[in-house]
């Protein structure tokens, strides 16, 4: 039962009062509580973050992985072990060469057919089916491997009969004296004009060559691995699996080319096989920090109070208000994801930390009471009172009044590249970022305009920014990304009760680096 | 579940006894955290911290006074501690003027009385808050008061003055306590 509050008895009165009045605990204390006591039941949950960042972290290190592979070392030992590990990358997609046309696709098997096999048995078994070898191509086959023994005679010491070694990268000059001798060539097989090549088109019976490459437009990259596969069954099995189970490099197929360009010439067909590049979105981390200059763009709406409410009689003795707000250095960091799905945009995400404020102009007062008018949800007003010793005056003795908000966001967005050159880029990007505020404080001004009270619950808990910048990239293994960087914060920094309108505006200057 | 059973199970870890012992007490001590807090989410922390502490420490307890005022000893003791590691607490106890407080207009009459009460010691500042809350409600001393806050025993008794006088104001204006009258001295007039 109710008791009236006894002034008599204050000290008593109050303690009764005070000790009567209970509230309901929210679910998540309970929660709290429970995962500290019990923290083996975290498991469950933490086993899953992991596991999920884990994953995370893998799909990212295989989209930044370098498309290319290193040239394998000619396995004397397991060739049918390197050309299973071909085929299964090319189902997976991850392989350098494969084919798009249904005979190559049965080449394919045909040279996983001669690896299980002995070479005896494969050519009998050839012969058998009907084959008929032309004499210029048992002399092509030998002439092939006897050049690549010449080649490899360290490693061919240590291979087994099954398998040759491939030719050593040669060295530059090498390659530019034998880059002059097949330019024609390997420009023709390079862009895939299968026309361009009319010698090696004259013939197209066995054996057969079949060059591919695993991206064409990037041979000319000096990384570019291509694999040069042998579909002869007039050659000898062991040299076609050899060959066909190691990726050469630009230098090993001019190499290759040149040792072979008559034999090819005369007897061979030789087909380039125009890959497809399969789609990779590649992921990019940028890793950020942004000092900014806070400062506020305040816009004001009419409040219309009721007749009797002695706000009124303020605000009409007040027709308007001035306000000194300072701007103060703010900083934000981050992380940002790019993800690149065209040709010059990436859709950027990320997690953003930020803090952004500015000063209120105020000096101290005797305490006092002081009103502020509020908008109610059906359209009428209502006023808050507030004892506050903070005045908006701009006297000798001030001291400012730091309104601050520490937010973390998730943004989401996209980045052009404006300009791409050899070791510079320019991108501009936009974002739209949603904001949750973790800290904050606010000193708003009265009604009146003369005082500024405390209160940070007005503040909006869950906001919008608009994100602009340009930035340009530059380095190379450490890239570098500055530039200018503007935000505006696109809903009113306080709740829609409070009639005064603010939008922090922050300028900085980014500075990220990325892989 | 009785008091033994509950401290029985608290002592063994056990989640039914230490939750029976949550739910009789937590309403009455998140009431307690709420009038030390400066929000409701503040003092959810609090309970939260507190609670966790009454667990660790539930083998000290022997029995010898009511459970409840065991687990609001530990209570109080969590706010204080809380809120000392703010630092604006620190200047604030220590400071003669209030900050900042705020006294809405509306719905009033509808609050139960000991909300209202509450909710007005909740409008003082927290430095006259904490004192008001130890000295007039919880019981502790001037004296204990100054080694609790790390403040002196005099500032103690000045910002409880301070604080009661500004309570007796907001109490009046909230219309919950009555404005005592002036003594009407008769004259008469000749």
């Amino acid at each position: 039962m109710e008791r009236r509050f006894d002034m008599s008895d204050f000290e008593q009165s109050l303690k009764d009062h005070a000790d009567q009045f209970r509230m309901t605990p929210s679910k998540r204390v309970w929660n709290g509580i429970y995962n500290n006591l019990h923290p083996g039941s975290k498991w469950p949950s933490l086993t899953v973050a992991v596991v999920f960042i884990i994953t995370l972290v893998t799909i990212g290190t295989l989209n930044n992985s370098p498309k290319h592979l290193q040239p394998s070392v000619n396995s004397a030992t397991s060739p049918v072990t390197n050309q299973s590990k071909t085929d299964k990358k090319a189902k997976s997609g991850e392989s350098l060469a494969f084919e798009n046309n249904s005979r190559a696709k049965s080449s394919n098997v045909n040279q996983v057919k001669i690896s299980t096999s002995s070479a005896k048995n494969k050519i009998a078994s050839t012969e058998a089916g009907g084959a008929s070898l032309s004499e210029s191509a048992q002399n092509s086959a030998s002439t092939i491997l006897s050049s690549i023994s010449k080649v490899s005679s360290a490693s061919a010491s240590k291979a087994s009969k099954n398998a040759y070694a491939i030719p050593k990268p040669i060295s530059d000059a090498d390659q530019v004296i034998e880059h002059q001798i097949n330019e024609s060539i390997f420009n023709a097989a390079v862009n895939g004009e299968l026309s361009a090549i009319p010698v090696l088109q004259q013939q197209t019976t066995e054996p057969e060559f079949i060059l591919a490459a695993a991206d064409l437009n990037d041979l000319y990259n000096s990384n570019m691995l291509v694999r040069v596969s042998f579909n002869s069954q007039s050659l000898s099995p062991s040299a076609a699996i050899s060959i066909n189970n190691d990726l050469w490099n630009k230098a090993s197929l001019l190499r290759f080319i040149a040792q072979h360009e008559n034999l090819l010439s005369q007897n061979t067909n030789v087909k380039v096989l125009k890959l497809h590049k399969k789609r990779k979105y590649n992921i990019n981390w940028t890793y950020y920090v942004n000092p900014t200059i806070s400062t506020v763009a305040v816009s004001k709406k009419t409040i219309q109070p009721d007749d009797n409410s002695s706000a009124l009689i303020v605000l009409s003795g007040q027709p308007s208000i001035h306000l000194v707000r300072n701007p103060k250095m703010g900083l934000e960091a981050g992380a940002q994801m790019n993800v690149h799905v065209a040709k010059k945009l990436d859709l950027i995400t990320g997690l953003n930390l930020s803090y952004s404020g500015y000063n209120n102009l105020s000096n101290l007062v005797h305490p006092t009471f002081t009103t502020v008018n509020l908008n109610d949800n059906k359209g009428g007003t209502y006023s808050k009172t507030y004892i506050t010793h903070y005045g908006n005056g701009q006297s000798q003795d001030h001291i400012n009044l730091t309104n601050y908000n520490i937010a973390a966001s998730i943004p989401v967005g996209m980045e052009y590249n404006l300009y791409q050159g050899s070791d510079i880029k320019i991108d501009l990007s936009t974002l739209l970022e949603p904001t949750v505020i973790i800290r904050d404080d606010a000193f708003l001004i009265s009604s009146d305009g003369r005082y500024y009270v405390n209160d940070p619950l007005m503040v909006r808990r869950v906001n919008l920014d608009g994100h602009f910048g340009s930035y340009i990239t530059f380095g190379k293994k450490l890239k570098w990304h500055v530039g200018p960087d503007f935000r505006y914060q696109l809903l009113s920094t306080y709740k829609n009760i409070y009639p005064i309108k603010e939008h922090l505006i922050d300028y900085g200057i980014r500075i990220g680096i990325s892989k | 579940m009785t008091e033994e059973l509950m401290l029985q199970g608290c002592l063994d870890n056990l989640s039914s006894a230490q939750e029976a012992l949550y739910n009789r007490f937590s309403p009455r001590m998140l009431g307690v955290c709420y009038r030390y807090a400066r929000n409701r989410e503040d003092a959810e922390d609090m309970l939260q911290e507190g609670f966790i502490k009454v667990y660790s420490q539930i083998h000290q307890y022997k029995g010898s006074g009511a459970l409840e005022g065991w687990i609001r000893k530990i209570i109080v003791h969590t706010c204080i501690n809380v809120l000392k590691k703010n630092k604006k607490f620190s200047d604030s106890v220590d400071l003669v003027h209030a900050s900042s407080i705020q006294i809405s207009d509306n719905n009033i009459s509808s609050m139960l009385q000991a909300k209202q009460v509450v909710e007005c010691i909740r409008l003082l500042p927290i430095g006259y808050r904490t004192v008001l809350n130890l000295y007039a409600i919880e019981g502790f001393s001037h004296r204990e008061i100054s080694t609790i806050l790390e403040i002196e025993e005099s500032t103690s008794r000045s910002q409880y003055t301070r604080a009661r006088a500004l309570l007796e104001e907001i109490l009046i204006k909230k219309k919950i306590l009555q404005k005592p009258r002036e003594s009407v001295r008769m004259v008469s007039i000749k």
